[in-house]
């Protein structure tokens, strides 16, 4: 087990509670092929002021466009981004759009979206950096504007809806299959040609993409970056200057190899190994606590991945891509065994049941494809 | 509140102070957010007259060579109890901020920092 006894019963504790709900209520439905939803689960930031872009720069992974960079190039609508601590973990994954309201008012800003547990600690985060920067750093009220997210599985081209209390329509930059972000006014219901499904359908879809988001998932001073694909999503640009947590990021970039990745994984209880990731809501497999060891079965030995979270019987779990997919990494030619079989086991803590669970990890075709372009081109740019 | 000026220091403030024969010259140090450790020193001279009475402290080299640094109030907070050398090794000399008490790590180069949270 790598987590030390003093953090143990905290974990547990905060799953026990998160298993009540799951036994009250259903598990969400399947998400249809053209739906929406209100992301309940992120909250937003707002930063204002003449040095913001200048100020966002120094402390997120993305390149910022400046306010004097040429017209001609068009301004991105939103940006996926990650803020670290100096030793390079992630603190939060965020998604930053320039704020289109205060174009007219002749001032500059961003919308920053962020876990909407984490929105206090982001803001407190941004305000120790302040100094003498001319920044304003405001919690955006949830009936003031809200994050949305809409998809479209029946058409190629990405759905982008308008309407008059959307501010910001974006595609998510992180990959072609998760569709669109959008900022709407929080005094309205958003209404579109779609259906309106909830927070949990949208989580479902993206695990089955294994998209990593929020502090439960991408753990907050402990997560990688690269470890959690965020080189794969558009969210680091290698080239930048100077940015908080940029020594570690960099060098694994140029001289490392990631051997963890964060992937989607299917639960299953006995027979064989499902041959494609299908996620079942009437599933009745028992979740594993989070940060449960994934290993060979049968065998002993070192841990090949992390359960992170999920729901039913998919989830999220960094795994050892050398062992547990079919990738191979240095040109050392394949190393998994198609006949390998892991197990998720814990035991009983704390008056609760221990179990156990198979499961088998999937490599998201979006993914595999970006991972696979980079081995043939090489490693990218000289760093900057 | 107490800064810690160098002899070193002092005396290369001074000889500033004498070739550009300038008695008000002193050295601003800034802390603004920046580099890979989230915070940067900035260094930079000025005349005591352009300093900030709200806004300002100034600190006195106390062998009585005249040295001055002057600070603003947030960067103070990071700086208080910090030294202030002025260092001359092969890649150059220049002034440093060294033993900050409230920096916790520093990037490879010096110049930028962490604080305790």
């Amino acid at each position: 087990m790598s987590i030390s006894p003093r953090t143990r019963p905290t974990i547990v504790r905060a799953f026990r509670s998160c298993r009540r709900l799951l036994s009250t209520s259903a598990l969400p439905p399947a998400p249809p092929p053209r739906g929406y939803a209100h992301l309940t689960t992120r909250r937003l930031i707002s930063l204002r002021g003449h040095d913001a872009p200048r100020f966002l720069q120094g402390l997120t992974t993305q390149n910022i466009p400046s306010v004097d960079s040429p017209s001609s190039h068009p301004r991105p609508q939103g940006l996926y981004s990650a803020f670290l601590n100096a030793s390079g973990r992630v603190l939060y994954d965020v998604f930053i759009y320039p704020d289109s309201r205060l174009r007219e008012q002749n001032d500059l800003g961003f919308l920053i979206d962020v876990d909407a547990r984490e929105v206090q600690s982001l803001a407190r985060h941004l305000k120790r950096y302040k100094l003498r920067a001319k920044v304003t750093v405001e919690v955006v009220d949830d009936g003031e504007a809200q994050v949305w997210q809409a998809w479209d599985d029946t058409s190629p081209v990405n759905f982008l809806p308008n309407a008059d209390h959307v501010w910001t329509v974006c595609e998510d930059c992180r990959s072609e299959v998760m569709g669109t972000r959008l900022i709407a006014s929080g005094d309205r219901k958003l209404d579109m040609d779609a259906d309106l499904v909830d927070v949990g359908t949208y989580e479902v879809r993206r695990i089955l993409r294994g998209v990593a988001e929020g502090q439960s998932e991408i753990i907050k001073d402990s997560a990688l970056p690269l470890e959690c694909n965020m080189d794969y999503m558009n969210g680091i640009d290698f080239r930048k200057g100077c940015y908080v947590g940029q020594e570690l990021t960099i060098r694994t970039r140029h001289t490392g190899v990631v051997r963890k990745r964060i992937l989607p994984v299917q639960l299953y209880g006995s027979g064989v190994a499902p041959e494609i990731l299908e996620y079942r809501p009437s599933s009745s497999v028992v979740i594993p606590p989070k940060d449960t060891n994934i290993n060979r079965s049968p065998g002993k030995g070192r841990s090949v991945g992390k359960w992170l979270g999920g729901i039913g019987n998919i989830g999220l779990a960094l795994c050892r891509l050398e062992n547990m997919t079919n990738i191979a990494l240095n040109n050392r030619g394949i190393q998994q065994s198609p006949t390998d079989e892991f197990m998720l086991s814990w035991l009983t803590e704390e008056g609760r049941e221990g179990g156990e669970v198979r499961t088998k990890a999937f490599v998201p075709d979006w993914l595999r494809t970006r991972i696979s372009s980079q081995d043939t081109h090489g490693e990218g740019s000289p760093n900057g | 509140m107490l800064i810690d000026i160098t002899p070193r220091a002092a005396s290369r403030l001074k000889e500033i102070m004498s070739k550009d024969s300038n008695p008000q010259l002193a050295l601003r140090i800034t802390v603004e957010s920046g580099g890979c450790h989230g915070f940067q020193y900035l260094m930079s001279l000025t005349n005591t007259s352009s300093v900030s009475p709200e806004d300002d402290t100034v600190f006195e080299a106390s062998d009585g060579s005249g040295a001055k640094v002057v600070m603003d109030e947030p960067s103070l907070e990071l700086l208080k109890g910090s030294q202030i050398d002025y260092t001359m090794e092969l890649i150059g000399s220049q002034f440093k901020v060294v033993g900050n008490p409230a920096a916790t790590s520093s990037c490879g180069c010096g110049t930028s920092f962490d604080i305790k949270a």
